[in-house]
């Protein structure tokens, strides 16, 4: 693999905080005063906050945070987003995805890196993606990502009683899922998805076999359960490179200072469990965590939660990461505010455009289709 | 004649789904000693289902038969009886059969399987049994009901299906009166049957509507020691009493107060108090939805499973000229 | 065309629009439907009897949770045996449609019981006025409280409501997130529905859930005047819903999203702008437009044919029904929600207010899986009283049947569909590795149910 800028190949692990995580109350403000007169309702102080420094603090159920903080393995992205913030869960997630905030596109950015890491397909499982559905990020013409909900029971027709005759119909299965020129019936993307179906299958359902860890995650908590089967398909060394799981909903309006500090213990714990395996593993300074949501929320409460706003905050987790704040915390005062919201200061593209050339070592301006200043995250 | 005098005593249960409380309770019977035994049914698939047990003035003992389809589980629970030897037989209509547990809540026995041949089932539903400790079974996709040992084995059946009088559609609970009669909630004809001990029809009870005397899929039929007949009727939501001459005396719909288990948990969750405070539908609280077995006591105690809010209501019934 | 050519013209057409108007159906029930007419058929359809179910009762005995359903996973056996069940077909798949539009979802609303009654709202309005939809789901307690609307007050506006109703419930929103109306339109909107909202029921911990009921506080209503897309007025919800029913955009938005619920994948410019004027001149009567869907030469043409990637839902309870196994509500009804879910669709809970992506976005690598082997595990289902009866569909022939034939016998019996040419001679590649299909051998029911598993598990199968 081709080393960018002296920085050594690292792989990727993607979490996705959707529905809208709450900036303010997960990187509190908890020396200014204005925050508390926004939030008279939802104002964070005394216990239910961790001080990082004296501006800012952590959300009291992100304690596993702060210690990777300390350990200076966590950057924190303060004020990150893009020009023209879109509200809409929808059309501001797919900016996320697809890097592309003034035109709709289908294609997602981890899906043009994955091309570019593998542009002849050959690796199935280069991109593995925990849970039901794929995100638009990971999705992209002649990419098959495997989307995998239980390691151990993946695969075609492993259920099916009777078949005595299984590899002939495996074969001929096999057969019919070969990509055609674009236009034809059934679709290119379909035979596509087909065929990295198929590929991935057998990879993925072996990954647990030579999986051995002391790490007991959480059984209850779904982010858990599927930074375990990262953790599962890494120890298997099947050349991914690309890991993505979601964790949610964090869109909340209302009841918000119960949901948000569930949502955040479940992740910290996640987190914390993912992370002391990858060490076990000694891939700590091969790993880069990468967590974002889709934007922040209005920097007024509405008496039991908090609307959708712009800016927001974003992490990257590993070894390899030079910990500490990016960026500026955005002021709260009216004059300052973008109709009710921070404004941003990091375009969240910068970072992308770090990740794709400092972890993945691929070019960005192909995948986001200009040059962004890369920030100074990854130290080797 | 006595005429039917109630008082509303008291309530049982909570919405929970293991341990203290319920989940769905679709029987209720007591045991020799008076101890409170509860079927909680749940959807099938759904894990919260066993038998519990408490005293009647909500003492927690302990549980069995919980989910599964291994001895000693059920998946689909239907109804139960309790013997004279407080042997409680449990019957199942996912597995088609009958488990039997001794009054610890262990397991001893279970027997039947899915099959139209004398002493098989078809989802078999209310058990009841009789003065010489046989069972009888709503075999109720069979449409018949059928006579068991308590060991199981077939003795006789009866039942055809339709809606003439003395046949049956879709049969679900089944009492036997003191006189070792069978009656019969039939369920889908919207009547109570009345059968003699070895199946010849004598009369039936109600028709299809909301008046007093009509029934909406009446689920569950009991007697009283005294004659009385109590009718669950399902989809009325309420219980209908009659004298042992089939007249109307009463018509329940529900009285429930806090039940102790609820008002503890309403105490250690202020919060929870002040959300129901804020919704005010205390009227709405103590209504009966789908009420679906009823049982009673020798001291005139009567006990009504209401099976979608988690808990039992009990009646003092007065038996005045009863005791004269 | 020959009159054999034309009878078979006639039962693909039918069976097109059943896998459209509903969830497809077993290859007898084609028979009974081509016998009663095309355009006969599409009335029916567009008239399902508005009654409760005959069933209900046994329903409700067999899954009492599900009669109090507290969470969704309470709630699925009800829903899951409608779809599997239902001879209403098109009553089912217009509240799909709804459910998937007007999107409350379970994440947050975790009620199953208020999310049946929406169901239910939508068979029973779904087909009707689109204005008087819009009023219906506004006054519905689940979707005020899923977006938030019993936190709007009339000195504190919750713009939610107002903002989805105009983005994702009527008039929508081009690729650069602006529409056809204002951000001012979102905030007037959200001051018009102030005051709607669910009234407070108990808490569901100790004795189950309680129905949801919708409140208007007039106290709590900003009854103010109002300038909403050029009109002003103190209008209240009902004007903002009347004023964006008579709006263009709304009609094309409705025209653009039934056309890819019911149609094709890929959207067709002139019959969307077609479909636009049919919403204009009847005032956006949706029965109505399903009509001049269904009867229109673009919607029976071969271009549009097998254009559509089965949803979940689709794939699931289409396949199932081909089994005809569902006599009673049981596990194994209710467990077909489950299906879906693996799948990448929680019936009765939607991701999020947009409800679920239609077309290719479906299908991915691991959802693939599921459908090959949820599809090829119900066809082989040899005890089913439906597998049986198209395996001797096959088997009727008394001729030796060329691996051809077979798999045109195999792909009627499946409901009169089609692959396409790659697929297909695959297929018969797989059939001639043992020769002509003779239905007396002994293994000719274990080849035939090879034969549909094959055919469930090709791509082209994804498509309905």
């Amino acid at each position: 693999m081709p080393k960018n800028n002296g920085h050594q190949n690292k792989n990727l692990v993607v979490i996705q905080l959707s529905g809208g995580n709450d900036y303010l109350n997960t990187l509190v403000p908890y020396q200014d005063g204005l925050y508390y007169d926004f939030r008279p309702s939802m104002g964070l102080k005394g216990d239910d906050v961790i001080p990082i420094n004296d501006k800012c603090a952590f959300n009291s159920n992100m304690g596993p945070f702060k210690t990777l903080f300390d350990q200076n393995k966590m950057a924190v992205m303060m004020g990150i987003g893009y020009p023209e913030p879109n509200r809409s869960h929808f059309r501001s997630m797919d900016i996320w995805h697809t890097a592309e905030p003034f035109t709709s596109s289908s294609e997602g950015w981890l899906g043009k890196a994955n091309s570019l890491i593998d542009p002849d397909g050959k690796n199935p499982v280069t991109t593995v993606n925990f849970g039901r559905g794929l995100p638009r990020a990971l999705a992209s013409q002649g990419v098959s990502v495997a989307s995998v909900g239980a390691l151990e029971s993946y695969g075609l027709y492993t259920g099916l009683a009777g078949a005595s005759n299984r590899d002939a119909m495996l074969d001929t299965v096999s057969r019919i899922y070969q990509p055609m020129a674009d236009g034809g019936f059934p679709s290119r993307r379909i035979l596509e998805t087909g065929r990295g179906a198929l590929d991935g299958a057998d990879l993925l359902r072996e990954a647990p076999s030579s999986y051995n860890s002391n790490v007991e995650y959480p059984e209850d908590n779904p982010i858990a359960q599927s930074l375990k089967g990262i953790a599962q398909v890494m120890s298997a060394e099947l050349g991914t490179r690309i890991y993505y799981a979601a964790h949610g909903s964090f869109d909340t309006h209302t009841n918000e200072l119960v949901n948000h500090a569930l949502l955040w213990d479940q992740l910290s714990k996640a987190v914390e469990c993912f992370w002391d395996d990858v060490q076990q593993q000694g891939k700590g300074n091969e790993t880069v965590i990468w967590m974002f949501s889709e934007f922040g929320r209005r920097i007024a409460d509405n008496g039991t939660g908090t609307d959708h706003g712009s800016g927001g905050v974003a992490f990257v987790i590993g070894d390899s990461v030079k910990g500490g704040l990016y960026g500026d915390y955005p002021k709260l005062d009216l004059s300052e505010q973008l109709e009710g919201d921070v404004h941003f200061n990091t375009d969240f593209r910068q970072v992308y455009s770090t990740l794709l050339e400092d972890v993945l070592g691929i070019e960005s301006e192909p995948v986001l289709k200009q040059k962004f200043n890369k920030l100074d995250l990854v130290k080797n | 004649m006595s005429l039917n005098n109630f008082s509303y005593s008291h309530t049982i249960g909570i919405a929970s789904f293991l341990g203290r409380g319920f989940m769905n309770p679709v029987d209720v019977r007591l045991d020799s000693k008076g101890l409170v035994y509860v079927l909680s049914r749940s959807n099938a698939g759904n894990q919260d289902v066993r038998v519990s047990v408490q005293t009647q003035d909500s003492e927690f003992l302990h549980e069995f038969g919980r989910w599964g389809t291994d001895p000693g589980q059920t998946t689909q629970p239907s109804a139960m009886a309790i013997d004279s030897d407080d042997r409680i037989y449990v019957t199942d209509e996912f597995m088609h059969n009958v488990t039997v547990f001794n009054r610890e809540g262990q397991f001893i026995d279970r027997w039947g399987e899915s099959g139209t041949e004398n002493g098989r089932f078809n989802r078999p539903s209310g058990i009841a049994i009789d003065s010489e400790g046989n069972l009888h079974i709503v075999d109720h996709l069979n449409t018949r009901i059928q006579k068991l040992a308590p060991d199981g084995t077939f003795i006789s059946s009866f039942g055809t299906f339709g809606t003439e009088p003395g046949q049956l559609n879709f049969p679900w609970g089944i009492a036997i009166d003191e006189e070792d009669s069978i009656w019969v909630a039939d369920w889908r004809n919207d009547r109570v049957q009345k059968f003699s001990n070895n199946g010849d029809f004598i009369n039936s009870l109600g028709s299809s509507g909301k008046k007093d005397g009509q029934f909406n899929r009446p689920s569950g039929v009991h007697v009283t020691s005294d004659g009385s007949i109590f009718v669950a009727d399902w989809r009325n939501d309420r219980v209908q009493a009659f004298t042992s001459d089939d007249t109307h005396s009463e018509t329940l719909i529900g009285d429930a107060t806090l039940s102790k288990w609820c008002q503890e948990f309403l105490d250690v969750n202020p919060e929870q108090a002040s959300w129901r405070e804020n919704a005010a539908l205390f009227e709405m609280e103590k209504r009966f939805w789908r009420p679906s077995a009823i049982e009673s006591s020798d001291d005139g105690l009567i006990l009504i499973a209401d099976s979608c809010r988690h808990r039992i209501q009990i009646y003092q019934q007065e038996r005045a000229m009863a005791m004269n | 065309m020959t009159t054999a050519t034309s009878a078979r013209t006639d039962v693909s057409l039918i069976a097109h629009l059943l896998r459209r108007a509903g969830f497809g159906v077993t290859r007898d029930q084609i028979d009974a439907y081509t016998a009663k007419g095309y355009e006969e058929t599409v009335e029916e359809l567009l008239h399902p009897k508005q009654e409760e179910a005959a069933d209900q009762d046994l329903l409700d005995r067999y899954f009492i949770a599900s009669v109090e359903a507290r969470s969704v996973g309470h709630a699925d056996p009800q829903w899951a045996w409608r779809l599997a069940t239902s001879q209403k077909p098109l009553e089912e798949k217009i509240a799909l449609f709804w459910h998937s539009l007007l999107a409350v979802g379970g994440v947050k609303l975790d009620h199953g019981l208020e999310m049946l009654t929406e169901i239910e709202l939508f068979r029973r309005v779904g087909l009707g006025r689109f204005q008087n939809i819009l009023i219906e789901i506004s006054r519905n307690p689940g979707m005020m409280y899923w977006l938030d609307n019993q936190n709007s007050h009339k000195n504190a506006p919750n713009e939610n409501y107002g903002r989805e109703l105009l983005e994702l419930f009527s008039m929508g929103i081009d690729d650069l997130g602006g529409g056809a109306y204002t951000e001012d339109d979102v905030k007037t909107a959200a001051r018009a529905f102030t005051g709607w909202a669910s009234r407070p029921t108990p808490p569901p911990f100790f004795l189950g859930p309680f129905p949801m009921e919708f409140n208007f506080d007039s106290s709590d209503h900003d009854d103010g005047e109002k300038t909403f897309l050029g009109e002003t007025g103190n209008f209240n919800g009902e004007d903002i819903v009347e004023i964006i029913a008579k709006q263009r955009a709304t009609a094309r938005f409705i025209a653009f999203r039934l056309y890819l619920f019911f149609v094709a994948d890929e959207p067709n410019e002139p019959e969307i702008e077609r479909l636009t004027d049919v919403f204009q001149e009847t005032n956006g009567d949706i029965r109505s437009l399903l009509r001049s869907i269904f009867n229109s030469d673009h919607f029976k043409s071969e271009e549009v044919r097998f254009r559509k990637i089965k949803s979940p839902a689709e794939l699931v309870f289409g396949t199932a029904r081909l089994t005809d196994r569902f006599d009673i509500p049981d596990m194994e009804s209710s467990s077909l929600a489950n299906q879906a879910l693996f799948m990448g669709q929680h019936l009765l809970n939607p991701p999020s207010v947009e409800g679920w992506h239609e077309g290719e976005e479906w299908v991915d690598s691991g959802s693939l899986i599921e459908r090959i082997n949820f599809a090829s595990g119900e066809v082989g289902r040899t005890d089913a009283p439906g597998i049986q009866r198209m395996i001797e569909r096959v088997g009727t022939s008394n001729d030796l049947l060329d691996p051809e034939e077979f798999v045109e016998a195999c792909l009627d019996a499946l409901g009169s569909i089609d692959l396409g040419d790659r697929s297909k001679s695959v297929l018969m590649d797989h059939a001639s590795q043992v020769g002509p299909f003779d239905s007396d051998k002994p293994e000719s029911e274990e080849r035939t149910v090879e034969m549909f598993q094959l055919i469930v598990s090709t791509p082209d199968y994804q498509y309905c």
